[in-house]
């Protein structure tokens, strides 16, 4: 079953007496594509359940100022993005008083996550992954990952695609760079 | 140093999901919308009961009180200011009249001595 039109969900957003309607709607087309962006940056189930949850709580209570300027999926997933930096800064700032830094501590909480099937050379691979910088990090997701088109990148993020394929390329490099590395 | 490309990464897919988690999203984000929701709404009439002044308390009348008072010590200190000007003005003015205009009966004290004036004094008594 295909996604709910853009211009029938907007007419539904602008009448107060179709909103919530209008809003489970897309709780169902893009609970799952949102999930996994999240899930990507902050490795944790639980932790991008919340991200997601702040993802769409805030989806809800800005329903009404969305005018339609963009498509409703690039707007959702900018509100999304936005939370999951907001989460990795917050995250940050409580480790920083711990000894290892914050992707040392995530990949250590992957190993004994129950909902990580990976073995040593996949859990390797996140790590390369997370010695990326946030904003290439999430490049990287959405095309290796998520497999999205440039232009689809370029349209969420606001970056040109030039820009998004030489932080791609890059991102490429470091991560095979990491994987070749005898440890 | 073996180089590694991200073909051979392998299967991308290593994270799950737990069952059913997408289906019981939707009730959960319900929930707390409506949670919300309610929040929202006591929010909006605490803030309205404000707004149309039922709700008064001392505290809230204090500071309008201390305005007023502020206010009607200016006025009064004012007043007060310009009835003294004013009034002394005058006065000074009646003053200065009758001291620019001395009399014949001056001149003529103001050259006796003392003895001369108690003198006189006496004599116009006797004489009435």
């Amino acid at each position: 079953m295909g996604k709910t039109d853009d211009t029938l969900l907007l007419e539904m957003l602008r009448d107060e007496s179709q909103r919530h309607k209008a809003f489970n709607l897309l709780v169902k087309d893009y609970s799952e594509s949102l999930y996994w962006q999240i899930r990507k940056m902050v490795l944790s189930h639980d932790d991008a359940n919340d991200v997601l949850q702040n993802t769409f709580l805030k989806c809800w209570t800005n329903l009404e100022q969305f005018r339609g300027d963009s498509r409703i999926s690039t707007w959702l997933y900018r509100i999304a993005i936005n939370e999951t930096y907001t989460f990795l800064n917050k995250a940050r700032q409580k480790n920083q008083s711990g000894i290892t830094d914050l992707e040392d501590s995530m990949v250590q909480s992957l190993q004994g996550d129950a909902y990580f099937d990976g073995d040593q050379a996949a859990l390797k691979l996140q790590k390369a992954v997370l010695s990326l910088p946030d904003k290439q990090r999430l490049v990287f997701n959405m095309k290796y990952y998520n497999e999205m088109k440039y232009e689809e990148i370029s349209e969420i993020l606001g970056t040109s695609v030039g820009a998004l394929k030489a932080s791609y390329h890059y991102a490429v490099q470091k991560v095979e760079a990491y994987m070749a590395l005898e440890i | 140093m073996k180089k590694f490309t991200l073909n051979e990464a392998g299967d991308r897919s290593v994270f799950r999901v737990p069952e059913d988690y997408f289906a019981g999203l939707e009730m959960q984000l319900n929930k707390r919308i409506e949670v919300l929701e309610a929040e929202k709404k006591s929010e909006t009439i605490v803030a309205s009961r404000k707004r149309g002044g039922i709700i008064l308390t001392m505290q809230s009348v204090r500071p309008m009180l201390y305005m007023a008072a502020m206010f009607t010590l200016l006025l009064f200190s004012i007043a007060l200011v310009f009835h003294y000007t004013a009034g002394s003005g005058s006065l000074r003015a009646q003053e200065t009249s009758s001291e620019t205009i001395p009399t014949a009966e001056d001149y003529l004290i103001s050259s006796m001595g003392t003895y001369g004036i108690s003198q006189y004094y006496v004599e116009s008594q006797v004489t009435e």
